[in-house]
């Protein structure tokens, strides 16, 4: 043991001068101890002093202007437009209802551009709609050529994707710089038809890991100007969520299910109502509880996977936070859907709106620096748009 | 001075500009001011972006940089005043009132119904046309096999009978031109499916026992017969697959937009579109039958009271939106009223 007042405590790490502290004998050595105590409270304020410099991060919460009487007038003239031209000026409808959704969003004070053009996308919704017919056409035929096309487009889907996503993000700008998709198709394979297969043969069991890849593919090959997103989600959390979503669909069936088709069966013994009203109003039972059901579901499933992928989503230097609440999802889907029936869908605007504001305006985005920093690409060429209408028309879930 | 923000195409910066429009037609010039920086741009080079409702306008410049408009009313008042028209104007201006808007309402509706009731008919049996009538007989194709295996039984009428049947249904089936002669009988205990008569698109007419029992006179059968074969010769179920295949892509394409949850409430008209295409039909082969009668000297009546007394065997005779037959009584409306009208040719 060494003479009191000789060991140098500046050279010491931080964590080895908290370890000595707790070791010190205090009454053997103490001016040992009492430099070692000046020198941790140096090093304390020293922190402190570095923490305040620090620009603390700035929060942008997207805006969303849209307008629903405004939005009514543009939707309803661009439908008649449509019908009357026969369905071909609906590629024009597309692109002057995305333009109003695109530029009717801002960040940090600047608005979205929308550039898709519309000659092109009539051109993939000729396409679409004729694999569409023929679609049709064989599901009404037989089971084999149902079989078949079900084949045709599962074996189509990555690629589709792949395509979607880049004509989506390619013709999308903030601030005049272009977002990107950088294409993969054999990640795209492996992704869907890999972990998708692998979802279904394992009766489901890995399906909340495929969700969980597919979204981390779609977001990573992402790209705004030369700057690609970052995406990590973990696992654990789509298997927590799928969890909970069999627990909340089995609650849901006992107490909603359960008790109406009892007090049905009842109501139909004790006023012994003719069989035909009993059918509608079972039939009409029935759609409600099932539409009830689903919104909940979706609304549960999408707020939490949504969050956990936003939430793990890095662009450069910043990060988003997003804060999608299950019950708010689940009642704008209700609500839309009640309203859309009752209105005979003139409520279709103001619902696109109201679930598009909400979606837009619980993700936020955390700035670390500055936005102004993003730089160019080199400019990628728009593909055909027949991958992003042919994944709309069959409804392909493409995960947002 | 209108005021914008300026991009410069090459970073994510945003820097506040001022723009004020010079000269007029193919001679205006936009000039931009930006902390410092000067530019002019004729503005038949610049990409004048499409606006929407009361969102911002985007400029694209030749150098690959653009400009937000942000007072839109100064900039749109500019262009006025310079004599340039946007593209959207039109468009624009049917946008922005409430009487076009009532008006489209109105044009998407009546449209639409138009369209679904005599556009997508008309199309569809144009286009049937040029399908290969072998093609039809592909469309359910394995459908008495099932029904062989699950509901039906061999005929249990006797021999004779059903001879005379054949005898009958080929007399029927001879008038209907050159396709008639591959049309064929088969007779069936119907077993759960009762008291019934059926096409199918490969040219087989299936009766059942039950249905034979409760016709009263041959010449009711003949009625049946021609019922069928009317659907035979318009290639109903050719032309029902492409209309149904056709409404419901214009469903999809037209209200496609309306997306997740609330796409459940695009199917109900596609559902209730179908039902009326098939009552469609059935009223057509119901006329085709009745001029068979009336060439021939059968009275309708005799379709008419055989449908009666299916109506009063089934016990019900809900008719409506839903269904895919018209309401059994109207038929039989329709064929007196055509009988006391007497054949039209």
């Amino acid at each position: 043991m060494g003479t009191d007042g000789e060991i140098d405590y500046r050279r010491y790490s931080r964590a080895a001068l908290e370890d000595a502290l707790q070791r010190i004998d205090r009454a053997r050595y103490p001016l040992n101890y009492q430099r070692l105590v000046a020198e941790l409270e140096r090093r304390r304020s020293e922190e402190a002093a570095a923490a305040a410099s620090v620009p603390a991060a700035t929060r942008y919460r997207p805006e969303f202007n849209a307008r629903g009487e405004e939005y009514f007038r543009i939707w309803i003239v661009n439908l008649a437009l449509t019908i009357v031209t026969l369905g071909i000026y609906s590629a024009w409808a597309k692109v002057r209802k995305l333009r109003y959704f695109y530029s009717s969003t801002t960040l940090a004070g600047s608005a979205f551009g929308y550039h898709g053009d519309p000659v092109r996308i009539l051109r993939g919704r000729i396409i679409a709609a004729a694999l569409a017919a023929a679609y049709f056409g064989a599901s009404r035929i037989s089971p084999i050529g149902t079989l078949v096309m079900l084949a045709v487009i599962g074996l189509a889907w990555p690629w589709l994707l792949v395509k979607s996503r880049m004509f989506t993000m390619r013709v999308t700008s903030w601030r005049g710089l272009r977002f990107d998709f950088a294409p993969d198709y054999a990640g795209a394979y492996r992704v869907i038809l890999g972990w998708g297969a692998l979802g279904i043969v394992s009766l489901g069991l890995l399906m909340p890991r495929f969700l969980c890849e597919r979204y981390r593919f779609v977001i990573t090959r992402g790209r705004y100007g030369s700057t690609p997103f970052e995406c990590n989600p973990s696992v654990g959390r789509f298997y927590k969520t799928m969890f909970a979503t069999i627990g909340l669909g089995l609650a849901m069936a006992v107490v909603l299910f359960m008790p109406m088709s009892l007090l049905l069966v009842a109501v139909a013994k004790a006023a012994s109502v003719s069989p035909a009203v009993m059918q509608v109003v079972s039939t009409a039972t029935v759609g409600v509880l099932y539409a009830v059901m689903l919104s909940t579901i979706h609304g549960y499933t999408q707020s939490r996977n949504l969050n956990e992928v936003f939430g793990k989503t890095e662009l450069g230097p910043h990060r988003f936070v997003s804060s999608l609440g299950a019950t708010d999802l689940a009642g704008i889907y209700l609500g839309n859907l009640f309203l859309i029936v009752v209105t005979l869908g003139l409520y279709t605007p103001w619902a696109q709106i109201r679930l598009a504001r909400y979606r837009l305006e619980c993700i936020e985005l955390e700035v670390h620096g500055s936005l102004d920093a993003f730089a160019a690409a080199a400019a990628a060429p728009v593909p055909a748009a027949a991958g992003e209408e042919i994944g709309s028309f069959f409804d392909l879930d493409f995960g947002f | 001075m209108i005021a914008a923000k300026l991009y410069d195409g090459r970073t994510s910066a945003s820097r506040e500009a001022q723009l004020l429009m010079e000269g007029r037609g193919s001679f205006a010039r936009l000039r931009i001011l930006a902390a410092g920086t000067e530019a002019s741009v004729p503005v038949g080079d610049i990409g004048l972006g499409e606006r929407v409702g009361e969102t911002n306008r985007l400029l694209h410049l030749p150098d690959g940089g653009s400009l937000e408009v942000l007072d839109n009313a100064a900039f749109d008042a500019a262009l006025a005043a310079a004599e340039l028209q946007t593209r959207e104007a039109p468009l624009r201006l049917l946008e922005s009132r409430w009487t076009y808007a009532l008006l489209a309402v109105f044009a998407t509706v009546v449209g639409s119904a138009l369209f679904v009731r005599y556009g997508i008919p008309a199309l569809a049996t144009h286009a049937v046309r040029y399908i290969p009538q072998s093609v039809d007989s592909y469309i359910g194709a394995d459908s008495l096999t099932v029904l062989d295996r699950s509901v039906f039984q061999p005929s249990k009428l006797p021999p004779e009978r059903q001879a005379e049947l054949r005898r009958l249904f080929a007399e029927v089936a001879a008038d209907a031109g050159g396709e008639g002669s591959r049309y064929r009988l088969e007779l069936r205990a119907g077993g759960s499916v009762g008291a019934n008569a059926f096409a199918l698109p490969s040219g087989i007419v299936v009766l059942t026992d039950q249905l034979e029992q409760l016709a009263r006179s041959d010449d009711e059968l003949r009625g049946v017969f021609a019922h069928e074969v009317g659907h035979l010769v318009n290639r109903h179920a050719m032309r029902l697959l492409v209309q149904t295949s056709a409404s419901a892509l214009l469903v999809v394409g037209v209200f496609g937009d309306v997306s997740g949850v609330s796409s459940l409430a695009a199917t109900a008209p596609t559902v209730l579109l179908n039902a009326a295409y098939s009552r469609d039909a059935e009223r057509e082969a119901d006329a085709f039958a009745f001029r068979w009668m009336s060439r021939h000297g059968v009275k309708p009546d005799h379709l008419a009271d055989l449908l009666e007394r299916l109506a009063a065997a089934h016990g019900d005779t809900a008719g409506g939106y839903l269904a895919s037959h018209p309401d059994l009584r109207e038929r039989m409306q329709a064929l007196r009223r055509q009988q006391q009208v007497g054949p039209q040719r």
